[in-house]
């Protein structure tokens, strides 16, 4: 018998892969995210974007190279806060939206982390950004602070270009206008 | 359908046994629990009963409020040896609480110190924890009371 402590204890292969990206990536809230997507074309960062669909332009991080099918036409990168990602996405795609949706950039982090994370998106790319934030997985103290509380202490860095869309109990629709 | 705990389980070859419910069967034994919440994955390994006796174990899971923890607990505040599972980042408050410790990890254990009074407590958690220790499938932080 192996005890196991975290994912440091093995290897993953790529049908493991496979299967974590899909339980991160939950299709559930899709529909609610695109019902607020804007017209035109839509980039979609670490999100299961579909890049069969011709307005989505799907950009995924380079660990998951090889789980997607190759067909797909996916963009992969190395760093969330990429420059040249984003100079390429700004200066080529000229999206109407860029997309956030279950991204690992947004799960597990303070809330410090979460805003500034949304303020990088908002500083570098010239369009609307819509991020999916489960609080569930968002750290901090959850006998302390209320949810509510911790919507407050992001949004209020962003003023009224910031609207929240309740999804689902614990599950918002951040959206960042220019 | 397969649960998350047996689909991340079957990334390693052969057999194995999260850290966590390691710890848990160690504690038990074969003596009765009486238990509550998220126990399935312990039918088969420990002798689970319906009725409270000398020990009891409760596995919280799901999205649970502070009071909600509290009232769970209560009723197994006076047995001899019991085990609690919190996954953390299924707790919820609905006031802020600003005398609470800024610490989550400690402001867990105390709030498991007012329930469970004079007793010795182990608490076993992961200081930053991400996604890397299978917490939604077994939570980490646990509370050995005896």
């Amino acid at each position: 018998m192996k005890i196991i402590e975290s994912y440091n204890d093995f290897e993953l292969t790529v049908e493991s892969k496979k299967v974590i990206y899909e339980q991160i990536h939950r299709q559930e809230y899709l529909e609610a995210i695109k019902s607020h997507v804007p017209k035109g074309k839509s980039v979609w960062i670490d999100s299961n974007g579909d890049g069969k669909q011709e307005n989505i332009i799907a950009f995924e991080h380079r660990k998951w190279q090889g789980i997607f099918d190759p067909r797909v036409p996916i963009k992969y990168f190395n760093q969330f806060k990429s420059k040249t990602m984003v100079q390429a996405i700004n200066k080529y795609i000229k999206p109407t939206s860029v997309v956030v949706y279950e991204s690992e950039e947004f799960r597990y982090v303070t809330p410090e982390t979460l805003c500034d994370n949304l303020k990088f998106l908002h500083e570098s790319y010239d369009t609307m950004i819509l991020v999916y934030v489960n609080l569930r997985l968002v750290d901090y103290n959850k006998l302390k602070y209320t949810k509510e509380n911790i919507i407050d202490q992001i949004t209020i860095n962003f003023g009224r270009k910031i609207t929240v869309h309740g999804i689902n109990q614990f599950k918002y629709l951040f959206k960042i206008n220019r | 359908m397969i649960s998350w705990r047996e689909k991340q389980k079957a990334f390693i070859p052969g057999e194995v046994e999260l850290l966590q419910d390691q710890r848990i069967l160690d504690f038990f034994g074969k003596v009765p629990v009486y238990s509550m919440g998220d126990v399935n994955y312990f039918q088969d390994k420990l002798n689970l009963v319906q009725k409270p006796g000398k020990q009891a174990l409760a596995i919280i899971n799901k999205e649970t409020s502070d009071k909600e923890l509290a009232q769970l607990l209560h009723p197994i505040k006076k047995i001899d040896r019991v085990c609690v599972s919190i996954n953390k980042f299924l707790i919820y408050t609905n006031s802020n609480n600003e005398q609470v410790d800024d610490d989550y990890d400690m402001a867990l254990l105390h709030f498991i110190e007012n329930i469970f009074e004079d007793k010795r407590i182990d608490h076993y958690f992961v200081k930053e924890l991400k996604g890397h220790h299978f917490n939604f499938a077994s939570p980490t932080t646990q509370f050995f009371i005896e």
